[in-house]
C-alpha cells in the first residue's frame, strides 16, 4: 500500500446517528486519487437522480489527497462535493488551511456524509475515532464563537474546525463551509447542504504523522520550492500582497469587473489593491499547513465603528473585486468588514458580493426601491449599504432573505427584466476574471460542470506570446507548445481550455493547491507534480495517469449533470456578455456572440470525446475511463 | 530622457522601499521598453504597460515622460 494514504474513509449516516470506517483497496485510491474524484465516486453511487439538494439523500463528501499533511507546500487542501442547491448541478468547492492536514493526522482520507440528523449535531474525530455530539448550544452562533466553544469543551486548542455559519443553518444557497474561521469551501452552496443535514461542524484532531515512500525526494522538492518561490516573480508577489496582488494587472488589461460587469476598469482600483492592503490594514501574512508561499492575509481595521479582527483573516482578490469593484466600492475597510461578515456567517464571498452588485444594478434601474430594501440606498459605491446588505444576507433577514439564495433566484423574485443583469452560469455567480481579455474564460465559464469557475483551467496570458520561458516550457510538458497571440480565441485556445482543465481537474482530485502546483506560473511545474506524487505514494505514476484521473473526475461530474437533465443547453454564457462592455480601456466595446461561443464549445465537446448534441459523456467514453459502472 | 516607472508586486523590490514602487529613471535618447526593463534588472518577459496600455514589443521606442508600469501576471485567484 502507498505510504501517504491512511487507507481509511469515514462514513457518517446522520439519520441513524452512525459512523463506520471503510478500508478501500489500493486500486480504488489509484483510480480516483482523492479530492473530488473520490467524492464523485460516492455521490454517483448513492445520490438518486433528481433528488432535492437539501434532501437527506444528498451526499456531502469531504476528501483530501495523498500528499495532504506531507511536509511540502501546497498540499493541505480539502474538496467538498454534493449536489448543489445553487445550481442543481454537481457542487464543488476547495479550501486550504490546517483542517485538511489535521484530518489526515486523525487517520482519515475523507468523509462521506449522508442522511439528516433530527437535531443539530457536530462530528468529533480524534485519532481514528469518530462520534456525533449534540450541537444545540452551537446552533445560531457565528464561526468564531463556535470554534472557541469547541476548543474549550473538547479541551484542546489545536483542534481544527470545519463548520457552517448561521447562513448554512438557514439554508442560504450561497452558504459555504469555513475552517479556521477564514478558509472557505466557498462555491456552489455546500454550506446549505451541510446545514440541511443539521450538521454544524466537523472538529478534528490527530497525532499520527504520515510516512512517505521517498522522504529524501520530498526534501529535495522542498528545497526547489523555496528557490522557485523566491525566483518566480508572480509567486513571490502572491506572498507579498496576497491574491489581490493582481488588481493593477486586472485594471490595466480591462478585466477588473466593475459595477456588475458593466465595465472592466474601476477608478478606485488602487484603494482596493493588495499593495494598499499591505501598506494599510495588513496585520500579518498567514499560510496553510506546511506552505511557504504565505498568500493568506490577516487584517485589522474598522469600518464605521465596527472592528475587523484578525480571527476572520483578510480579503482575497475575489473578495476585493466582488465586494469592491463589482459594487463600485473603493473603501477597503468596508470590503474587509464584508469579508469578515461572510466568514462569520459562512457565506461565499464571490456569490455574496456578486449578488449584492446585481441588486445594486436593479436598484439603479428602478427595479427595486428603498421600499424593497428596507430603506437601504443600494446604489453602486455605497459602502455602508454593501456591509449592511451582507449582514442581512448572513442573517437571512429583510431584503437579505431575497438575496440569500443567489442572484438568479433573486432575479426571479424581483421579476421584470432583472434577469438581464445576471452574471451567472448554471445559476452560479461568475468570479472576478473577465473573458473580455482572457478569451478562453468564455469557454470554461460555459462548460464547467459546476458553473463559472476561475480555477478550472489555466488563464490565457500564460499561453500567449510574450509569456515567460519557464511558463511556456512547463506548458509544453502537457502538449501545449504553440503560444497564441494575445487576446485571441481559436482552436489552440480551445485546446488550452480542455487540456489545462484536465490538469486542474487532477489537482482537485489529488487535492493540491493551484498556486503551488500547476502547468505554468506556479511554484512547481507538471514534472515536479508527478515527482512529488511518486515520492509521496510510492507509485510509478506518470503524467498521463495524472491527466487521466483529471479526465475521470470531469467525466463523472458531467455524467452527474446528465442524470439531472443538465446538458449543453445549460452551457450558456450570461446574456449580458453579448452586449458591448461599457467604460473605457482595452476591453471597452467587446462582446460575446452566443453563436460563436457555441462553435468553440462544440469543438471542446469533440476534444472531450463527448456527444456533440448533448454535451454529455458517451457510455463508451465512460467505459474507456473505467467508469462503466456509471450509467447515464 | 526621463521615464516614469511604476512597479507592482515583487518588482517593487527593484526600488528602495520608500519609493513605494515609483521612480523616475534617466535613459539615453532612443531607448526602448526592453532597455527600461534591463535598467531595472527586470526580466524581459515581465508584463508591462506603457502609458496605461499593455506593451509586448520590447523594441518599442520610449519618449520623454513616458510611463512604464510592470505587473505580476497570475492566473486565477
Amino acid at each position: 500500500m502507498p505510504n501517504s494514504y491512511n487507507r481509511k474513509i469515514l462514513h457518517v449516516d446522520l439519520t441513524h446517528g452512525k459512523t463506520w470506517v471503510e478500508e478501500p483497496p489500493e486500486s480504488f485510491y489509484r483510480t480516483y486519487g482523492g479530492g473530488s474524484a473520490m467524492g464523485m465516486f460516492y455521490i454517483l453511487k448513492e445520490v438518486p437522480p433528481g433528488v432535492d439538494a437539501m434532501a437527506p439523500e444528498n451526499v456531502l463528501t469531504l476528501f483530501v489527497g495523498p500528499s495532504t499533511g506531507v511536509g511540502i507546500s501546497g498540499q493541505s487542501r480539502v474538496v467538498a462535493n454534493a449536489k448543489s442547491p445553487l445550481t442543481g448541478a454537481i457542487g464543488d468547492a476547495q479550501a486550504g488551511g490546517f483542517w485538511p492536514a489535521e484530518l489526515k493526522f486523525a487517520g482519515f482520507d475523507g468523509i462521506v456524509i449522508r442522511g439528516k440528523s433530527l437535531k443539530p449535531v457536530y462530528l468529533w474525530i480524534r485519532d481514528g475515532k469518530a462520534e456525533l455530539r449534540d450541537a444545540a448550544h452551537l446552533w445560531g452562533k457565528v464561526t468564531g464563537e463556535v470554534e472557541s466553544v469547541l476548543r474549550e469543551e473538547l479541551g484542546d486548542k489545536r483542534i481544527q474546525v470545519l463548520q457552517i455559519g448561521p447562513a448554512g443553518e438557514k439554508l442560504d444557497h450561497i452558504a459555504c463551509l469555513i475552517n479556521m474561521c477564514n478558509r472557505a469551501n466557498g462555491r456552489t452552496g455546500m454550506g446549505a447542504v451541510m446545514g440541511s443535514k443539521n450538521l454544524k461542524a466537523v472538529a478534528v484532531r490527530g497525532t499520527h504523522r504520515l510516512k512517505t515512500a521517498d522522504p529524501k525526494a520530498i526534501t529535495k522538492l522542498g528545497r526547489l520550492g523555496k528557490e522557485n518561490a523566491e525566483s518566480i516573480p508572480d509567486v513571490r508577489g502572491l506572498g507579498i500582497n496576497g491574491t489581490a496582488d493582481i488588481v493593477p494587472y486586472q485594471q490595466t488589461t480591462g478585466t477588473l469587473p466593475t459595477r456588475n460587469w458593466n465595465e472592466g476598469q474601476f477608478e478606485g482600483y488602487q484603494q482596493i489593491s493588495g499593495e494598499t492592503m499591505s501598506a494599510t490594514i495588513l496585520k500579518e501574512r498567514d499560510t496553510c499547513y506546511g506552505c511557504l508561499v504565505r498568500c493568506k492575509r490577516v487584517v485589522e481595521t474598522q469600518f464605521e465603528g465596527t472592528a475587523v479582527v484578525p480571527l476572520y483573516g483578510g480579503p482575497e482578490y475575489e473578495t476585493v473585486s466582488t465586494m469592491g469593484s463589482y459594487c463600485g466600492v473603493s473603501d477597503l475597510n468596508a470590503v474587509a468588514l464584508a469579508n469578515q461578515l461572510c466568514n462569520a456567517y459562512g457565506l461565499d464571498t464571490i456569490s455574496c458580493g456578486a449578488t449584492v452588485a446585481f441588486a445594486m444594478e436593479c436598484f439603479e434601474n428602478g427595479l427595486i426601491t428603498e421600499k424593497d430594501t428596507g430603506g437601504i440606498t443600494l446604489k453602486f459605491g455605497n459602502a455602508a449599504a454593501l456591509v449592511r446588505m451582507v449582514e442581512l444576507i448572513g442573517k437571512r433577514e429583510g431584503f437579505g432573505a431575497v438575496l440569500a439564495d443567489g442572484s438568479q433566484r433573486a432575479a426571479e423574485h424581483i421579476g421584470k427584466n432583472a434577469s438581464d443583469y445576471l452574471i451567472t452560469v448554471k445559476g452560479e455567480e461568475a468570479p472576478a476574471h473577465m473573458p473580455h481579455a482572457k478569451k478562453s474564460l468564455s469557454i470554461i465559464y460555459a462548460v464547467n460542470p459546476f458553473g463559472a469557475d476561475h480555477q478550472s483551467h489555466e488563464h490565457d496570458p500564460l499561453y500567449e506570446d510574450g509569456s515567460a520561458p519557464l511558463y511556456l516550457k512547463r506548458m509544453a510538458m502537457i502538449g501545449l507548445d504553440k503560444p497564441q497571440p494575445p487576446g485571441s480565441l481559436n482552436e489552440e485556445k480551445v485546446r488550452l481550455t480542455y487540456i489545462t482543465q484536465l490538469f486542474f481537474s487532477a489537482l482537485d482530485s489529488y487535492s493540491l493547491c493551484q498556486f503551488v502546483w500547476g502547468p505554468s506560473w506556479e511554484v512547481y511545474g507538471p514534472d515536479d507534480t508527478i515527482e512529488m506524487l511518486r515520492a509521496a505514494t510510492g507509485w510509478d505514476i506518470t503524467l498521463d495517469e495524472f491527466m487521466k484521473v483529471g479526465e475521470r473526475r470531469l467525466n463523472m461530474m458531467r455524467a452527474f449533470n446528465a442524470r439531472e437533465g443538465i446538458d449543453r443547453r445549460a452551457d450558456i454564457l450570461p446574456k449580458k456578455l453579448s452586449k458591448p462592455l461599457q467604460g473605457s480601456g482595452p476591453t471597452a466595446g467587446i462582446s460575446f456572440d452566443p453563436k460563436e461561443n457555441e462553435h468553440w464549445r462544440e469543438l471542446y465537446y469533440k476534444m472531450a470525446g463527448w456527444d456533440i448534441h448533448s454535451g454529455n459523456p458517451t457510455q463508451a467514453k465512460l467505459n474507456s475511463l473505467g467508469l462503466d459502472w456509471v450509467k447515464l | 530622457m526621463h521615464i516614469e516607472v511604476v512597479l507592482h508586486s515583487a518588482y517593487r523590490e527593484k526600488l528602495l522601499p520608500e519609493a513605494h514602487g515609483q521612480a523616475t529613471i534617466e535613459l539615453a535618447a532612443g531607448s526602448t521598453v526592453g532597455d527600461a526593463l534591463a535598467h531595472l534588472s527586470i526580466p524581459p518577459e515581465a508584463l508591462c504597460a506603457v502609458n496605461g496600455r499593455v506593451e509586448r514589443d520590447r523594441g518599442r521606442l520610449l519618449r520623454e515622460g513616458d510611463q512604464v508600469e510592470v505587473f505580476a501576471r497570475a492566473g486565477g485567484g
